[in-house]
């Protein structure tokens, strides 16, 4: 077996929920807008012509349609048995923020003084959801277990901005209190890492080259 | 918006002869990396990802400048000695890597304030000699795009500065031959500009070439 061990996170398609600019847990995600899936589909075909994810021994996907949607475009390439959601992987839950515009949340929860999260991300988002610090120990321990799980393995995990984001600032042991830099990931784009002897190498970031042509 | 594009030279003629690639014995480009380039070259063109390029730096090694000749042929590029690799001593460049396996430490972010061996510059004065000369050339062409065709180190250097990553780091990067990174000065919800990662790395062009 390998010592070392492939994990590609893949941000989902366009979702409708980022067109209609609002929270998208699990009451306000309807899956991939039409744009959405066509990006999926370039991957796909990409993917299917260069043959980076030959041998996946593991793929995953949230449990939102976005994520699940992607995952299943994508498989037409990879052709994996099953795909397993996982809860862990899921993006920020967003509480009672959930299929709220962002405009809507501005007013309702910002104004009532739980914005505060901006400057202690240790407060919650939103009542009944996650704060930033909680989200990246969440997101962490999930990409570290399903690494071990699949040791020497390639696991594909089919998810989200923040989680890609998640995986920058702790693998990179970047500090949660002060971002001094940023990350636009883009969607469908591959964000890979490798794991070999209890560390982890960035292999690329926000590879979104099939969207180029 | 000021566009920063780090390029990886092509695979180096020193790396398949296993020494150490410093002013003397950096000879250019292998013939694989002479082909990777004009991968990029021929990626370049038909993306036109680069086509706004206001200005080309590059370092002094042969394996940079020969890159920036093939990938931007029209561009004229600028080289800087701040922009190579980490410096070695004359003892040390063009040494076979294997002379010297026991007494050297890799990679060189283990021991940040330690040369990885004698005669060599260490990570951390490697990470200040990167972070200014980047900061330079950024202010300098503030609101336009900057291509720096550079090497390995520099790229993890540009990173550990603009995310301010700690020197003694418990991770590792994979940076490919003729791979692209790209930063992007951008203001965030309060309107501060911040260094923002584009891509990291990027070396789709490579697919299928051996």
């Amino acid at each position: 077996m390998s010592d070392v061990t492939r994990l590609v996170l893949v941000r989902h398609g366009e979702a409708d929920c980022n067109v209609g600019k609002r929270f998208g847990g699990p009451l306000g995600c309807t899956g991939l807008s039409p744009e959405g899936r066509r990006q999926v589909e370039r991957l796909r075909d990409r993917v299917a012509r260069t043959g980076e994810l030959a041998g996946t021994t593991a793929l995953y996907a949230s449990t939102l349609p976005r994520a699940i949607e992607t995952a299943e475009i994508l498989n037409e390439a990879i052709g994996y048995p099953t795909i397993e959601t996982d809860e862990r992987v899921c993006e920020l839950h967003p509480g009672e923020a959930d299929n709220m515009t962002f405009v809507e949340y501005e007013s309702t929860f910002f104004a009532e003084g739980s914005g505060r999260w901006r400057d202690d991300p240790s407060i919650p988002t939103a009542p009944g959801g996650e704060s930033w610090t909680g989200f990246l120990d969440r997101v962490e321990a999930a990409l570290l277990d399903l690494t071990l799980r699949h040791a020497g393995g390639l696991v594909v995990v089919a998810c989200h901005g923040g989680v890609v984001d998640a995986s920058m600032l702790r693998f990179l042991a970047m500090d949660p209190q002060y971002r001094p830099a940023r990350f636009v990931t883009e969607n469908s784009s591959i964000t890979e890492w490798t794991r070999r002897r209890d560390r982890w190498r960035l292999v690329r970031y926000n590879d979104a080259g099939h969207l180029q042509d | 918006l000021t566009r920063l594009v780090l390029v990886r030279h092509g695979e180096a003629q020193s790396y398949v002869d296993g020494v150490i690639g410093g002013p003397t014995g950096c000879t250019g480009l292998s013939d694989l990396g002479r082909r990777q380039a004009d991968a990029l070259r021929a990626r370049l063109e038909r993306t036109g990802e680069l086509d706004d390029a206001a200005a080309l730096y590059t370092s002094t090694l042969p394996r940079a400048v020969e890159t920036a000749e093939r990938i931007l042929p029209a561009m004229e590029g600028t080289a800087r000695c701040e922009l190579c690799e980490l410096h070695v001593d004359e003892q040390l460049d063009g040494r076979p890597f294997k002379e010297f396996e026991d007494d050297y430490e890799w990679p060189p972010t283990v021991n940040p304030y330690q040369p990885w061996a004698a005669g060599a510059e260490p990570w951390a004065e490697f990470v200040l000699r990167v972070g200014r000369e980047l900061d330079r050339l950024t202010t300098e062409h503030a609101g336009r795009t900057l291509v720096v065709v550079c090497h390995g180190g520099v790229i993890a250097a540009a990173l550990t500065t603009f995310a301010e990553l700690p020197l003694r780091q418990p991770f590792r990067l994979h940076i490919e031959n003729t791979s692209l990174t790209e930063w992007q000065l951008r203001p965030d919800l309060k309107g501060v500009q911040r260094w923002t990662l584009m891509r990291f790395n990027d070396a789709a062009h490579l697919a299928g070439l051996a």
